[in-house]
């Protein structure tokens, strides 16, 4: 069993700057979690006290049932790949894929055992006799992985294992280790900024702000309903659109308007607008949700800037007031740059927040 | 990759030519000293031995009598002085090369990895120390060793020849432990290893070059040094080769044939010390751990 407990984890660096505050998770067995946000937001720093190699300044960190926040990396039971792989230059394959083993003097025959078994795991058999310097990218992050598998870990970390490589790479190795996790069936903490590898690999994701924790949940909760503004914008691709609005009460219903659009809102969205009492809003779109030539329920009327072809469907890009707005039409482009678009609007995928974006108001 | 044009690699070969030629020049001139059977001073243009260039004719027969002479000296009891002193090159430089390496990793490695007070400090002392030529130290040094009973004594010498040889070699490891990357060693503590066995398993073998021009940096400055020898040791038992090729320029006239002789001889270890380690002195032992 494996599960990995943070209670109110806190790093504080040199005594003044605040990289993690009070991370608090309960990281279930087996699953995969994936700890997502922008450079610098402190996801380096929680893997890194996880694997013991950033002191704790604050709160428990658990892995199983025992505390281990005093606990040597070695002793913590977790295998950890590097962004860079780290892989150590004057061994070979086999040696880095060994040298764990061989330091808890495991039998040669065992350590033979183990290492071969992973590299066929891996596909990387033929690669055991060479250096790391004679090996490609993609084939150094499998050793990397390999290394990591042999020493049959509770837990695996991942910083960013996949930035280093070609965006083909990415995608298939992106594959593999979903794969891989399936087939292991161990806990992985899995750290990255792309959040299409947060949605395509996690059981659930941890999207990291500033240090602070934004939002926990699975891939599908934090597309349907982020929590603020922040994860609105940071999950999905093409991200959502943000558009400010002011609030006016017409009769029973919240009429949501700003430069270039007039949004009269069903029952369920006033309601919730009106109990946040507050005068001005902001509000979110996938493209998704934005669809040209459909009459929707509430209208943007916008020349088209950009249109961007993808073969099954095709981004719109255009100008709502100040704000740049996309919207998405299935199956390809049927309108030139130029023309003046009628784009009707989705209300289930209408995203209230307060003016400050830190608050969602609706369901 | 483009040719390069005809006119240019002329020009390129000929700088070359005229710079070995340059380099090898006073080289050449030792040699032919070295082979001459007088002990005069040559001052014929071409270093050839014995051949007198201005009238195109042979003085002599170049033998290998100089070496021989160097080779064989005795001390006053009839024992093989050369031999001593050589023993004392070697001993002399091999323990300062020792305790260098031993020194200047272990300094090194604290310096690029560890904060703790007086870093700084102890970085720019050693930056400092190196400003100042060695002979400036030379009272106090003498002073100290006198005090510790080490004048006139291998161990005296050693010990001088290290505190010099040290900090260029702490900087030169330190500034190369900072180029592998610390993500080698975490991921090493993860897979159990002890600091000792990330040091030893891990950083002094990627250092390996670095190490190695440690090594020749050391040995060189102990094998080559002859004002602080000639100061400190009083015997000639004690003496190592420098001083005693020293002692062939006299006062009054210098036995050229024998000095050259003997410099060639001094440097031979050096030379065969730099080809063994050569291989060793490669860039780029680091690469393939990262991303490349
Ligand atoms: N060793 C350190 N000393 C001081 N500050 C650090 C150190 N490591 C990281 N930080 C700071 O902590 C914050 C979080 O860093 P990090 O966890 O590496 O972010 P991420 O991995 O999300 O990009 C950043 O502001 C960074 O500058
Ligand atoms: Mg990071």
């Amino acid at each position: 069993m494996a599960q990995v407990r943070l209670d109110k984890v806190t790093k504080i660096y040199d005594g003044n700057v605040l990289a993690v505050d009070e991370f608090t998770l309960d990281i279930q067995d087996k699953e995969f979690l994936v700890l997502v946000g922008p450079s610098g937001c402190g996801k380096s720093t929680t893997l890194r006290m996880i694997a013991g190699l950033e002191e704790i300044s604050g709160g428990d960190l658990y892995i199983g049932d025992r505390r281990v926040n005093d606990v040597a990396p070695k002793d913590r039971d977790i295998a950890m790949v590097f962004q860079n792989y780290a892989l150590y230059p004057h061994m070979s394959v086999f040696d880095n894929m060994s040298f764990a083993l061989r330091l808890r003097r495991v039998s040669k025959a065992e350590i033979k055992k183990q290492v071969e078994s992973a590299a066929d795991i891996l596909g990387i058999h033929e690669l055991l006799q060479r250096k790391p310097r004679q090996l490609s990218g993609g084939q150094r992050q499998r050793v990397a992985m390999g290394r990591a598998i042999v020493r049959d870990p509770k837990v695996f970390l991942f910083d960013e294992p996949l930035s280093n490589l070609d965006a083909k790479l990415r995608v298939q190795m992106r594959v593999e280790l979903g794969r891989l996790h399936a087939r292991l069936e161990t806990t992985v903490i899995y750290v990255t900024h792309d959040q299409v590898e947060a949605m395509t690999l996690a059981d659930r994701i941890v999207v990291m702000k500033d240090g602070v924790v934004q939002q926990v949940g699975t891939p599908m909760d934090l597309f349907h309903t982020p929590t603020n503004a922040f994860v609105g914008g940071f999950i999905g691709s093409p991200s959502m659109n943000f558009l400010t609005a002011d609030v006016k009460s017409e009769g029973d219903q919240i009429t949501l308007t700003g430069n270039g659009f007039k949004f009269i809102l069903d029952d369920e969205r006033s309601a919730a607008v009106r109990t946040s009492g507050d005068s001005q809003i902001q509000f979110g779109l996938r493209p998704l949700h934005v669809v040209p030539g459909e009459p929707g329920q509430a209208q943007f009327s916008a020349r088209v800037d950009v249109i961007e072809p993808m073969g099954v469907e095709a981004f719109y890009h255009f100008n709502v007031g100040d704000a740049a707005v996309v919207g998405r039409a299935e199956g390809g482009a049927r309108c030139k740059v130029g023309d003046t678009v009628q784009f009707g609007v989705d209300y289930d995928g209408l995203h209230l927040f307060s003016a400050d974006g830190t608050k969602r108001l609706n369901a | 990759m483009k040719k390069p044009s005809k006119l240019r690699l002329i020009l390129t070969h000929a700088f070359l030519v005229v710079f070995t030629i340059s380099v090898l020049y006073p080289v050449l001139w030792v040699v032919s000293m070295a082979l001459t059977p007088q002990q005069g001073f040559d001052m014929s243009l071409i270093p050839i031995p014995c051949f007198d260039a201005s009238e195109m004719a042979w003085r002599c027969t170049p033998t290998l009598d100089n070496f021989a002479h160097v080779v064989s000296t005795e001390t006053a009891d009839g024992r093989w002085l050369f031999g001593r002193q050589l023993f004392n090159s070697v001993v002399v430089s091999a323990a300062t090369t020792i305790m260098g390496i031993f020194l200047a990793c272990t300094a090194g490695y604290a310096f690029s990895r560890f904060r703790f007070p007086g870093r700084r400090a102890g970085l720019l002392m050693f930056l400092v120390s190196q400003m100042f030529p060695g002979t400036l130290m030379l009272i106090p040094l003498y002073v100290i060793l006198d005090a510790l009973g080490l004048l006139n004594q291998l161990a005296g010498l050693a010990l001088v020849y290290s505190t010099t040889a040290i900090p260029f070699c702490v900087w030169m490891l330190k500034g190369y432990f900072d180029t592998i990357p610390k993500e080698l060693e975490e991921s090493a503590l993860i897979d159990g290893a002890s600091p000792f066995t990330i040091f030893w398993r891990i950083i002094l073998p990627l250092a390996r070059p670095a190490i190695a021009v440690t090594a020749l940096f050391s040995f060189m400055t102990a094998w080559n040094e002859f004002i602080l020898a000639t100061t400190f040791m009083n015997e000639e038992t004690a003496f190592t080769l420098p001083v005693t090729l020293n002692n062939y320029v006299g006062q009054f006239s210098t036995q050229w044939g024998y000095f050259a002789a003997g410099a060639i001889l001094v440097s031979v270890p050096v030379m065969l010390l730099f080809f063994m380690l050569q291989k060793h002195l490669i860039g780029g032992l680091t690469a393939g751990s990262v991303k490349g």
